[in-house]
């Protein structure tokens, strides 16, 4: 036999079947399944090698033993084949086996030394074939059998199995083990060239693809990857071989034979070539498309890890990568939560991810495990490893309603635990297999990487927003400036305030942001508000130097203050007016008395016949008192505070009588007084002593103003009517008021006068004063010559009854009567008495109410003049008792006041109704209001 | 919970050893570890239960240093209330199963046990199958479908809650059927699982150790002389087991053994008898029997390794504690007295406390069972852990003259290594003339003097018992005396439990301080031989 087709066609199926071997050796202790299988492919490989020794005999009795030992192989190879089945279908019963394996040995054995089942051998075309003898038939009757009884519950496997993938397993193998039996019956009972070795070829062609496509057994990818290498130089082959079988056909009986063989190689190899490469990349991606998916994946996942600077987007493409690479039918993610240090479901694809509540603890085994293990962990492996027997039960059942299949850590090169990924089973429902888990293995380091390049971006974006967001809650401006006084920060405030952003150029004058090593403090005025700011240096991590300035508005604080200031000195002006009030009332009381005397006495000496000299004296000691008496009366009524006490008023009066307080001060500061006051001004019902205080500020102002520059100047006061209004005008030829301040004079406390000249409250008491009163005050200054002060108040005429007593003050001539004079002060009791007498009463005078009480009660007098202030008992008191002891004797008392009263005073007295006479006195004051007394009581 | 099966068609060798036998390699730390994290769930679950607060009181423990500080030991009557009347509100965690206690100790006990709890049962027995018939590291032999004879009670007694358990999570053929193992009186189950294992064969047998001798024993003794035959019997594979056990005995010529009829993979005996019926079983059924610690609060709570020595506690049953055994009675216990598994010392003996885990209502629950620590670690079979023994219940012991504590172990073992052929035993403590005795009253199968009797035990414990040397050399004369029943007092005794309806556990007289009751029975069965006295 000189056909090298022929010959060497079973060393490509031995060649095939030794890889086979490899590929099943390794992990041979893992499980019956795969030693049984191993001796199907030994039974192959002596098949392949003895019809190799078979076809390489020179001796037809070679020939037949070699062919008789493949029969004995081919029994074996279907026996343990069956065996394979067998047990891979999940039987377990050992009798079928007994009894195949007891038939096999004495059926080999036959086979082997009889001529039963092989009689001899014929030569045909193409090599060798057996002539097969009568317990041939049997065998191959058995055969079939064997097989169908195989098929049959392979199909049947298949049918109830769920899974696509192993049904096509349980297809492929059901199919593979019909191929050497064709091949045999072929060889053994026809003529046709021989395919045994073929039918061989193909067997095993399927069973690689069984095991490596569809995972029969694990497969490690190196020797995987040898694999299909031999595979496609197999299927490259086959067509070789078959071209040199056609080819020595044709040329059988040619010289050339040897050349054409060589011809036919390098034509072979030169045309082959790329479609070997063709063929190899093929099924290179066939068989290995995972590993084409891995690659694609760790390149996307390595091409988005720097971009997954959003960490929720980071997860779900993690798992989305994850999902498609490993075909799992989901990928979901376990991280801790900003709030809990227990792994949650953060992630998910494929499906759905509520991540209400934890699944793992801080501490649980899975994640000490998986921590200290630093690899993927298959599920199953809950059930195995006795570390893991610890697991919580809900921890248990999380992971059972998850579906988990896998448990890959995701850890940092530092050893952190940046998170889970959890697979649920294949799409496919195949196994993972440990391709699978190294991958996931790689993922969980890049994963891990990519996580925590997320969380720390993350985390920085968190706290540099956080920052932010309390600079810019800050109520003071933040500023930071670096080099060329550029801004480089600005909060919020900042931006709102002053108007600039950042990347402008500062608004602050460089200086030295620290002074002996403490930041340095100033104040400044920026956009008519005033700041207070704290500068200090701000090295930067690259080293540049920078100034961060924090500024803080102080415009109110400063005003509050300056309010706070004004309040105190108003409260202290306040408490001094008081003081001078009670001193000056004090006085006009001590003074009031003598000076009535005084007063009386004047006027009794008047009307007595004296020389002209002398009654020229008593004339000037009447006038000098009575002038006397009217200051003490101003004196008071200023000082004194008191609510408005509205009356009609002569406004002119007012005038007079404020010019008359300040002349002496107006006379040595030489200033010229002019008064043009309207003779015809109405009355008007206001508070004569506030529109006294007016005016007196009023002037006072003025008189300040002209006398400061050229200690002189001319001052105008003016009355006139406009409309329904009096208008009142004080005019000075000062320095004016400056027009800028014109609006702001009369603000309290606002001065232009140096510190402790004046409080700033005079004009502003004014505008007070006058705008209770409906009117209005303002001022006209062209701000460089002179002012003039104008006040509007309105005519508001008088509905009460006219006063009879003031209408005519003439010396009454009235009937005689008994009067009571009642008076603590004996110069006023001696005084009272002579004017009385004088004029005709009959007068008794005491000098306490319980005299006057008693006298009362003994004595019917026309009139009483009883003094409100005296020692042990007031006049009122008095009033009461003899209003109890005779009702119509009250109605004939005149009060005699020493001094203005206080204000409950006189509402007690106004309540009497009767009259009331204030000191110092006119005797005709005196001897009307008796009059009046006796006219009433008439 | 997936079933067991599922494992052994998905698990490699290699993986199912490490499910079921995987515990044997922890290391002590390894061994707490997963102690502790179980507990803090268990105290997480319990704290809020009624059980759980009436023992750990209203502010519960928040650290299992604080568990074992604070929370007191307790007692069965402490839950009696709840669980003798099934009060599952009482409890954390709604219970799979309830089962009760043999009630050797005068009452059932039940106790509840959670569906995780029954998951491991499962897995253990399926461990204490592979572990009893492996003969080294790494051996799987029994898969789905074995054959289990067994010979115990129905549930809910322990042991027949167990295969029920079991039954629903692992594929075994039960022999005899577990449908007759409730409907038949525990006399015609062995019959039965005879019959049946005659024809069929079986691969794991699992019993009481006296019970699998006597067992032993009915079975040679029936196929020896083949006077109960029946149809099963007349099975052909039935009558080629036989025919085949007949010419192996002759050829050993010597009677037929069970040994000879079947080559069981496993032989489990629980029991303080396992270890003194060793030889026999051995004897008997070819293969050293497989020694579990177990009982109606624990299932499994430790179990043999594939050598067959002392057994190795299982880490993830139940929370386990170690209170230094005093022979003092009376002795006080605080609650920190109690030791972790990494405390122990070896040769100390101890009272086991344990805790259930998954919400179930134990805790520092006092089991009375005394146990040995033989060993820290078994350097031959490269296991770590502790290696023990349990010695006997807390009150089954005889102190003599408080020099020597003799339990039934100890007992036992005198009596049978002292060479006296004999049917059953009973002993308890006995004074005399302000004299503290050990009054053994024992059946004799041969007709021997009680003195003869005292003499060879007392020579026995004498060896095996070194405290007890001292005894008789304080005492200055023989503390055991003996009593010699009459033939078939024993026999007589358990017929007439039978008749009264006792139940299973009650059938035998407590071989260590059995009640005056029992007592006078037996005492009163027949002819008594005192070594002191003869009456009639």
């Amino acid at each position: 036999m000189t056909n090298p087709a022929y010959v060497l066609s079973p060393l490509i199926a031995a060649a095939m079947t030794v890889v086979l071997l490899i590929l099943v050796l390794p992990a041979i202790y893992r499980d019956r399944n795969r030693r049984v299988f191993l001796l199907v492919l030994f039974s192959l490989e002596l098949w392949a090698v003895f019809t190799f020794a078979m076809r390489s005999s020179r001796t037809i009795e070679a020939v037949l033993v070699w062919d008789r030992l493949i029969i004995v192989c081919m029994l074996f190879l279907f026996a343990t084949f069956f065996h394979f089945c067998h047990l891979y279908i999940g039987r377990r019963s050992r009798w079928p086996m007994y009894l195949l394996y007891g038939a096999i040995a004495p059926t080999a054995g036959v086979a082997l030394f009889t001529d039963l089942v092989i009689q001899g051998i014929k030569r045909l075309g193409d090599g060798y074939a057996p002539e097969v003898g009568p317990m041939a038939f049997v065998m191959v009757g058995a055969m079939q059998l064997l097989i169908a009884a195989n098929t049959v519950r392979l199909i049947r496997a298949r049918r109830q199995e769920v899974s696509p993938y192993i049904q096509r397993r349980y297809l492929l193998l059901a199919i593979v083990v019909v191929l050497p039996f064709l091949g045999m019956v072929a060889d053994g009972f026809t003529d046709l060239p021989p395919l045994g070795i073929w039918a061989n070829l193909a067997f095993c062609t399927i069973c690689s693809v069984v095991i490596l496509r569809y995972g029969l057994f694990d497969i490690r990818i190196i020797a995987r990857r040898s694999l299909i290498r031999l595979l496609v130089g197999a299927l490259i082959a086959i067509p070789y071989v078959g071209a040199i079988i056609v080819a020595n056909a044709f040329l059988r009986d040619r010289d050339s034979l040897l050349w054409t063989y060589v011809g036919a190689i390098i034509a072979y190899a030169l045309i082959m070539w790329p479609a070997y490469e063709w063929a190899r990349e093929r099924l290179d991606r066939l068989f290995s498309s995972k590993r084409y998916d891995y690659m694609e994946a760790l390149r996307d996942l390595a091409r988005n890890a720097d971009a997954l600077s959003d960490s929720q987007e980071a997860t779900e493409k993690l798992t989305e990568i994850v999902h498609r690479a490993l075909n799992a039918s989901f990928a979901s993610l376990l991280q801790p939560m900003a709030d809990s240090a227990a792994l949650h479901l953060v992630a998910s694809n494929g499906a759905s991810c509520s991540p209400a509540k934890p699944i793992l603890g801080e501490a649980s085994p899975i994640v000490v495990w998986l921590r200290r293990q630093r690899r993927t962990l298959p599920a199953r492996t809950l059930a195995v490893e006795s570390l893991l027997q610890n697991i919580p039960q809900a921890e248990r059942i999380a992971l059972e309603e998850l579906r988990a299949t896998l448990l890959a850590p995701l850890l940092t090169p530092h050893g952190g635990l940046s998170g889970i990924l959890v697979l649920g089973p294949k799409a496919s429902r195949r196994q993972y297999t440990l391709d699978d888990i190294q991958l996931l293995d790689n993922l969980g380091g890049e994963a891990a990487m990519a996580l925590e390049n997320a969380r720390l971006y993350r985390d920085a974006v968190r706290a540099r927003e956080t920052l932010e967001a309390w600079l810019n809650n800050l109520p003071d401006v933040v500023a930071i400036v670096g080099r060329g006084d550029v801004i480089r920060f600005l909060n919020r405030e900042g931006i709102e305030r002053l108007c600039v952003r950042p990347g402008q150029r500062s608004f602050l004058r460089p200086g030295s942001p620290e002074e002996n090593g403490v930041p340095r403090r100033f104040t400044e005025t920026i956009r008519g508000r005033e700041y207070e700011i704290a500068s200090a240096p701000l090295v930067e991590p690259g080293g540049q130097l920078s100034l961060v300035f924090v500024m803080r508005d102080i415009t109110e604080r400063r005003q509050e203050q300056a309010e706070r200031e004004r309040l105190e000195a108003r409260a202290r002006l306040a408490s001094h007016l008081a003081s001078i009030g009670e001193m000056a009332s004090g006085i006009a009381h001590e003074i009031n008395n003598p000076l009535t005397a005084v007063i009386g006495y004047s006027q009794l000496l008047g009307a007595a016949a004296l020389p002209e000299d002398a009654r020229e004296a008593v004339r000037q000691i009447l006038q000098g008192s009575t002038r006397v008496a009217g200051i003490v009366q101003r004196l008071l009524t200023f000082a004194r505070q008191r609510k408005p006490h509205r009356a009609p008023v002569d406004m002119n009066e007012v005038i007079q009588s404020t010019l008359a307080l300040r002349d002496y001060a107006l006379r040595t500061s030489n200033i010229h007084v002019t008064t043009r006051l309207d003779p015809s001004l109405p009355h008007t019902v206001a508070d004569g002593q506030q529109m006294q205080q007016v005016l007196l500020n009023l002037i006072v102002n003025a008189e300040a103003a002209m006398s400061s520059p050229h200690r002189k100047g001319e001052l105008l006061l003016a009355s006139e009517r406009q409309g329904e209004n009096l208008h009142i005008l004080v005019q000075d030829n000062g320095p004016g008021v400056p027009r800028e301040i014109q609006e702001r004079i009369f603000d309290p406390f606002f001065t232009t006068r140096d510190i402790g000249q004046g409080t700033g409250l005079g004009l502003s008491i004014c505008h007070g004063i006058v705008s209770e009163h409906g009117g209005r005050i303002w001022v006209r200054s062209d701000g460089a010559q002179g002012s003039e002060f104008n006040v509007l108040i309105p005519i508001v005429a008088d509905d009460s009854p006219p006063i009879e007593a003031a209408a005519a003050r003439q010396e009454p001539a009235g009937p005689r009567t008994r009067v009571l004079v009642v008076d603590d002060e004996p110069s006023i009791r001696a005084l009272l008495k002579a004017v009385l007498e004088q004029k005709g009463h009959e007068v008794d005078a005491v000098a306490d109410g319980r005299s006057a009480i008693e006298r009362v009660s003994a004595h019917r007098y026309g009139a009483i003049l009883l003094d409100v202030r005296m020692p042990d008992m007031s006049g009122l008191e008095v009033f009461q008792r003899i209003k109890e002891i005779a009702g119509s004797i009250a109605s004939r008392v005149v009060f005699l006041t020493g001094d203005l009263m206080a204000d409950e005073t006189r509402a007690l007295l106004e309540q009497t109704g009767a009259p009331a006479l204030a000191k110092p006195f006119q005797s005709q004051d005196l001897l009307q209001a008796i009059e009046g007394v006796l006219k009433a009581s008439r | 919970m997936l079933p067991e099966d599922v494992y052994f068609k998905t698990l490699s060798t290699e993986e199912l050893w490490k499910r079921y036998c995987g515990f044997l390699d922890l290391t002590v730390e390894e061994f707490l570890q997963i102690q502790r994290s179980l507990l803090a769930e268990q105290l997480s679950l319990v704290a809020d239960s009624t059980l759980g607060r009436k023992i750990l009181g209203a502010r519960p423990p928040r650290t299992i240093e604080e568990f074992r500080e604070t929370v007191p030991f307790t007692t069965y009557d402490d839950y009696e209330p709840y669980l003798s009347e099934k009060r599952e509100d009482s409890l954390a965690v709604k219970p799979a199963v309830w089962c009760h206690s043999s009630g050797r100790s005068g009452k059932f006990k039940w106790i509840p046990h959670s569906e995780p709890f029954m998951n491991k049962t499962a897995r253990n027995c399926v461990a204490v199958f592979n572990l009893a018939a492996a003969s080294h590291r790494g051996e799987i032999r029994v898969t789905p479908g074995v054959r289990v004879l067994v010979a115990i009670p129905p549930a809910p007694y322990t042991s027949g809650t167990m295969f029920e358990n079991l039954r629903k999570r692992f594929t075994f053929q039960s022999i005899p059927p577990m449908e007759l193992v409730g409907s038949l009186p525990f006399r015609e189950q062995i019959a039965r699982a005879f019959e049946l294992a005659l024809r069929d064969g079986f691969d794991v047998a699992g019993a009481i150790a006296s019970v699998l001798v006597r067992m032993g024993e009915q079975m040679s003794g029936q196929a020896a002389r083949m006077s109960k035959l029946s149809l099963t019997t007349l099975h052909p594979k039935a009558l080629f087991r036989i025919l085949r056990g007949y010419l192996r005995s002759r050829a050993q010529k010597r009677p037929v053994y069970p040994r000879d009829l079947w080559s069981p993979l496993a032989i489990m005996a629980s029991g303080v008898d396992a270890n003194i019926y060793r030889d026999d079983l051995i004897k008997y059924w070819g293969i050293a029997p497989f020694d579990v610690y177990g009982s109606a609060e624990l299932m499994f709570a430790a179990m043999q390794s594939w050598t067959k020595a002392h057994m190795t506690f299982l880490p993830d049953m139940v929370f386990l504690e170690f209170l230094p055994h005093s022979e003092r009675e009376g002795a006080e216990s605080k609650p920190g007295d109690a030791l972790l598994i990494d405390q122990v010392e070896p040769g100390k003996l101890y009272e086991m406390i344990i805790t259930q885990f998954h919400g179930m209502p134990l805790l520092r629950y006092r089991m009375g069972d005394v146990i040995r620590v033989v060993s820290i670690g078994d350097e031959k079979a490269g296991l770590k852990l502790p290696q023990i023994e349990v010695r006997r219940k807390i009150n089954e012991a005889i102190n003599l003259a408080s020099l020597c504590t003799l339990d039934e172990r100890t007992l036992w073992a005198a009596i049978a290594d002292s060479g006296l052929s004999y049917v059953e035993w009973t002993a308890y403590k006995e004074y005399h003339n302000n004299e503290t005795f050990l009054r053994l009253a024992i059946e004799l199968k041969e007709p021997l003097s009680a003195a003869e009797v005292s003499r060879r035990v007392d020579e026995r414990l004498k060896k095996i018992d070194l405290d007890y040397v001292d005894v008789e050399r304080y005492l200055g004369f023989n503390p055991v005396r003996t009593t010699v029943l009459s033939k078939g007092t024993f026999a007589r005794y358990t017929e007439a439990r039978v008749r009264e309806g006792a139940v299973l556990s009650h059938w035998k007289a407590a071989h260590v301080n059995p009640s005056a009751d029992v007592l006078s029975r037996l005492l009163g069965s027949g002819t008594v031989v005192d070594e002191e006295r003869h009456r009639e």
